[in-house]
């Protein structure tokens, strides 16, 4: 009934995706930006734009979860943050340090610079409001917004979690691995991803001190992972010049592409484009796990190299970090049109957000619970429970739960006459038969013997789905609540 | 005196039994009365007269029956050896105790215990000496018969004086030092003997206990030699030699054999299938993809020729450690969570045991306890996926780990949670219909308190209003049917 109601309401829903289409002879990849940004509506082509910050190294850049706030860290300790599609500047800084990683934290009132030695968290107007000693040498770092947990690779194998809503450290993980360079996390269940220079990316916990997951992706050094937003798909690409497509859930390799240059960066738009860097060309690809890609959806040549590429939430847009500074290009069908207005409103006043910020609180996830499969709380502890009902039935001498077996009593005449013993046996044999798919005959062929059907019916009420054989007109569920008639199949 | 012939010697007889008799009756009654003298003076007087008496006879006795005199010496000797043996009179039995009580106060009983230990000392006096006062006061030193220094003859009961003693030191010293030479040669003999034994031994790898045996048997036998040549100088003799002897028997021991390394062909076939799919799934076929744009080579003059080399060397070697790398890691992951055979077996029960002896092989086969497999593992089919085992034992405490009462298997409870009830999952209208209550009442009617015919419509329960003492046997019918 619920998945019924969110199909109907899905035709309620305002936006619509962008595309792009090229004429018949015209390859959309040859498009340039400035012929999208002038075909294009005033406000969205305000959304293709230049800044030329030359003097403070390569950029790194980070989107904040409503898509509205754009924060920029330098090389050389430029910091700035600011209001990218009104062009407000929030605040600019230079920490007088080199700079490594910048991320912000679960509002755009807050971000972390992972500066040369230590972890800085700044305020929005640029005041420093913490220096966290304990996470030293920080290259990488990824914020799980659901945990308030904010995740560091370091440059000594330390994975570590910081909890910005209580201030302390959840958990210290020693990889064991080397130099922590690439790092990404899953959105669906928020395992952290990690590549490694002998070609394996490891997913971690932070309740376990041992990887949960250890794959080899890539003959050489992995150079960049990205996870999609429903964690079904993880995108990786390696010193083999290899673009590898992999299904998180089964661990297979989906699909591999060779690039002839490699790609240095990754990043996966909430609609499913990967934007890959090499040099300073950034390609946009097309639903690359589905079918072979050929040649990518859209191309563009920024002014440096390219050093880290991200896509802004709910906008068609793609932000490049460079050498010269920060590039942002227009890339049709790249954001999610509609927002969900309770989780992350782009147009939410201050007042709202506040709101927001409280009851995200409220419902902040502890970090235990991050495992593989987020469903697993709802599941029954199977190892317990065994144990507990091996102990139940040493205990009692008995099982409980065991069916209690059937002896049959012999009467002379009645329901239990020879008669009728042999005739429900009969019964009973035929229904075996009838369960069966196959039968051998005696002379060596196959012949199908016909199935009877098995009705799956369920149940409004309690969501219990009843398997039935026989036919007939109704049956009640278990719950008493429900009539099953044969309108209730599933 | 048989036969009797006539009435004289009949009567003779007759006088001589009735005098036998009285002398015996007379005699008999003396004995009792003296037994019952209990008077000390008279028993110390007595035993002094008795003493002195026993001397005159025995110094007769020496001089005329050797033979007699030899047996009251016998006597003596065993009488002082019992003593020996006993301690009888040594103040330490019941009576001399509770006289040790009152000897603090007594005169008489501190008397008594210090005769007591005057008889003791008497008594385990040397009899050398008291033979020496007895016998050879007057001889003199130097010329000292054999027999002095011998053990009494007949005392068969000291085996440790049946040697010769030693003579002067002086003369012995020599001949010690020669004794000692000579054993110490037997002794380094019996070392070389070892050492070319012990290098056989190690030559050759198996060793049996019979030939060890054999071989330390005559090692033994040398060391027994010299120890008994040495043996005759119990106080000359070197307590490191005898330990050195003692070492020398015992250092010849069997070797362990060093253990030959098992072949590993059988490992590198195994691999080989494994290492294939993993490298198949690595060097799958790569669509290459057409990329319009060239990057802007990195304008560097040294780094192109650099590339080239060092570049393709590594590109070209990088790939090869890595996949037998990962190989390695997941068997080591397998085989640390394999559960490793245990060993049981207690050297000895049934065979030698003993330092640097391993069991039989049979005998450690039938004690390995073999633990049962363990489940298979979930990245058995994924070669190049290495999957932790390890249970989320933090995320157990908030999971549900018994059934609630309706629900018979855990899947019906699974599904009945699976589908979220929230408002960020389902539209408004969803959640109200999942979470309506079971009834609805409308804000301000009149609700009427419940009659007893609507309690009983549903439920088939006993109706009690309708049970009269004349028609019990008919609600029992009913009870009946109803159930």
């Amino acid at each position: 009934m619920a998945q019924k109601q969110a199909a109907r309401f899905d035709l309620l829903l305002p936006e619509e995706a962008g595309f792009l289409e090229g004429d018949e002879n015209e390859d959309t990849c040859t498009i340039s930006q400035q012929d999208i940004a002038d075909a294009v509506d005033i406000t969205s082509g305000t959304k293709y734009f230049d800044l030329n910050l030359s003097q403070f190294g390569p950029y790194q850049l980070d989107y904040s979860k409503t898509g509205r706030h754009l924060l920029l860290g330098g090389r050389r300790g430029h910091v700035a943050c600011v209001d990218w599609q009104s062009k407000q500047l929030m605040c600019e800084i230079n920490v007088m340090e080199s700079i490594r990683d910048v991320r912000w934290l679960h509002t755009e009132t807050m971000f972390a610079v992972a500066q040369k030695k230590w972890l800085f968290i700044y305020d929005s107007n640029g005041i420093e409001l913490h220096c966290i000693r304990k996470f030293n040498d920080v290259l990488r770092m990824q914020f799980l917004p659901y945990h308030f947990l904010l995740a560091t690779a370091s440059m000594t194998g330390f994975l570590q979690y910081l909890d910005v809503s209580v201030g302390k450290e959840v958990a210290a993980i020693c990889t064991k691995k080397g130099r922590l360079d690439v790092m990404c996390q899953n959105p669906s269940n928020a395992v952290i991803h990690l590549g490694h220079s002998n070609g394996t990316v490891t997913l971690w916990s932070p309740s376990q001190k041992e990887p949960l997951v250890k794959m080899l992706c890539h003959h050489g050094g992995v150079r960049s992972v990205a996870v999609d937003k429903t964690g079904t798909y993880m995108v990786t690409s390696g010193m083999d010049k290899k673009l590898k497509v992999f299904d998180v859930r089964t661990f297979q390799n989906l699909n591999s592409y060779f690039l002839p240059a490699g790609a240095s960066c990754l990043s996966l738009s909430q609609r499913g484009l990967l934007a890959a860097a090499t040099g300073d060309v950034v390609q946009v690809y097309r639903d690359v796990w589905s079918s072979p890609v050929r040649k990518p959806y859209m191309a563009h040549r920024a002014q440096a190299a390219a050093c880290e590429l991200r896509f802004c939430p709910f906008e068609d847009v793609l932000g490049i970090g460079h050498g010269q500074g920060f590039t942002s290009i227009l890339v049709p069908g790249a954001g999610e049109p509609n927002f969900d207005g309770l989780d992350s409103n782009p147009y939410r006043s201050a007042k709202q957000r506040q709101e927001w910020e409280v009851k995200a609180l409220l419902e902040k996830i502890q970090p235990e619970l991050i495992s593989l499969d987020p469903t697993q709380l709802g599941k029954v502890d199977l190892g317990t429970f065994q144990q507990k009902h091996q102990d139940r039935v040493q205990a009692l001498g008995f099982d409980p739960l065991a069916k209690e077996k059937f002896v049959p009593r012999h009467k002379k005449k009645g329901r239990s006459s020879a008669g009728n013993v042999d005739r429900r046996k009969r019964q009973v044999a035929n229904i075996d038969q009838r369960l069966k798919f196959l039968t051998v005959a005696g002379n060596g062929t196959k012949k199908e013997v016909k199935q009877q059907p098995q009705l799956h019916l369920l149940c409004d009420a309690c969501f219990l789905v009843l398997v039935k054989y026989y036919t007939y007109t109704h049956t009640h569920c278990w719950c008493k609540q429900r009539t099953l008639t044969r309108d209730k199949v599933f | 005196m048989w036969p009797l012939r006539n009435l004289l010697e009949v009567k003779i007889r007759r006088a001589e039994l009735q005098k036998a008799r009285a002398l015996q009756t007379y005699y008999e009654a003396k004995a009792r009365r003296e037994r019952k003298i209990k008077s000390k003076k008279y028993h110390r007087v007595l035993n002094k007269a008795k003493r002195k008496e026993f001397l005159k006879r025995f110094e007769e006795m020496v001089k005329n029956d050797p033979a007699a005199a030899l047996e009251e010496i016998n006597k003596m000797e065993l009488a002082r050896m019992q003593e020996r043996m006993s301690l009888k009179h040594q103040n330490s039995g019941k009576w001399a105790k509770s006289k040790a009580i009152m000897a603090k106060y007594d005169e008489s009983a501190r008397k008594a215990m210090q005769q007591q230990l005057e008889v003791n000392k008497d008594l385990t006096q040397k009899l050398s000496i008291a033979l020496n006062d007895d016998n050879e006061e007057t001889e003199t030193p130097e010329n000292l018969p054999d027999f002095v220094n011998e053990a009494p003859l007949g005392t068969d009961s000291n085996p440790w004086m049946k040697g010769k003693l030693s003579e002067e030191p002086a003369e012995t010293k020599g001949e010690t030092h020669n004794l000692n030479l000579t054993a110490e040669l037997t002794e380094t003999a019996a070392n070389v003997e070892e050492e070319e034994s012990d290098v056989e031994e190690t030559e050759e790898e198996s060793l049996q206990m019979s030939e060890v045996c054999a071989k330390a048997a005559p090692v033994e036998e040398s060391a027994d030699a010299s120890l008994q040549l040495v043996e005759g100088q119990t106080d000359q003799m070197q307590p490191l030699e005898f330990m050195e002897l003692l070492n020398q028997v015992e250092s010849v021991q069997p070797d362990q054999t060093p253990v030959e390394p098992r072949p590993s062909s059988d490992q590198a076939q195994k691999k080989q299938p494994k290492g294939i799919t993993l490298k198949d799934t690595l060097t799958k076929d790569a669509n290459p993809i057409l990329v319009p744009l060239a990057p802007t080579a990195v304008a560097a003059e040294d780094s192109d020729e650099t590339l080239t080399q060092t570049g393709l060397i590594q590109e070209a070697f990088a790939g090869d450690d890595v996949i037998s790398e990962f190989m390695k890691d997941k068997k080591n992951q397998e085989d640390a969570d394999k559960p490793s055979v245990v060993d049981m077996t207690l050297p000895g029960w049934g065979e030698w045991g003993g330092a640097g002896l391993k069991p039989s092989r049979s005998k450690r086969r039938r004690f390995r306890v073999k633990t049962a497999p363990p489940p298979p593992r979930k990245d058995e089919k994924l070669p190049g996926v290495i999957l932790s085992e390890k249970r989320n034992s933090s995320l157990s405490l908030h999971q549900v780990n018994t059934l609630p009462f309706p629900f018979t298997s855990h899947t019906q409870f699974e599904s009945t949670l699976r589908s979220p009830l929230g408002r960020t999952w389902n539209t408004e209208r969803a959640v109200k219909k999942l979470t309506k209550p079971k009834v609805i009442t409308q804000l301000g009617t009149i609700i009427e308190p419940m009659t007893r015919e609507e309690l009983m419509k549903d439920k088939k329960t006993i109706n009690l209003l309708t049970i009269t003492p004349h028609s019990k046997h008919l609600n029992k019918k009913k009870k009946s049917q109803v159930f």
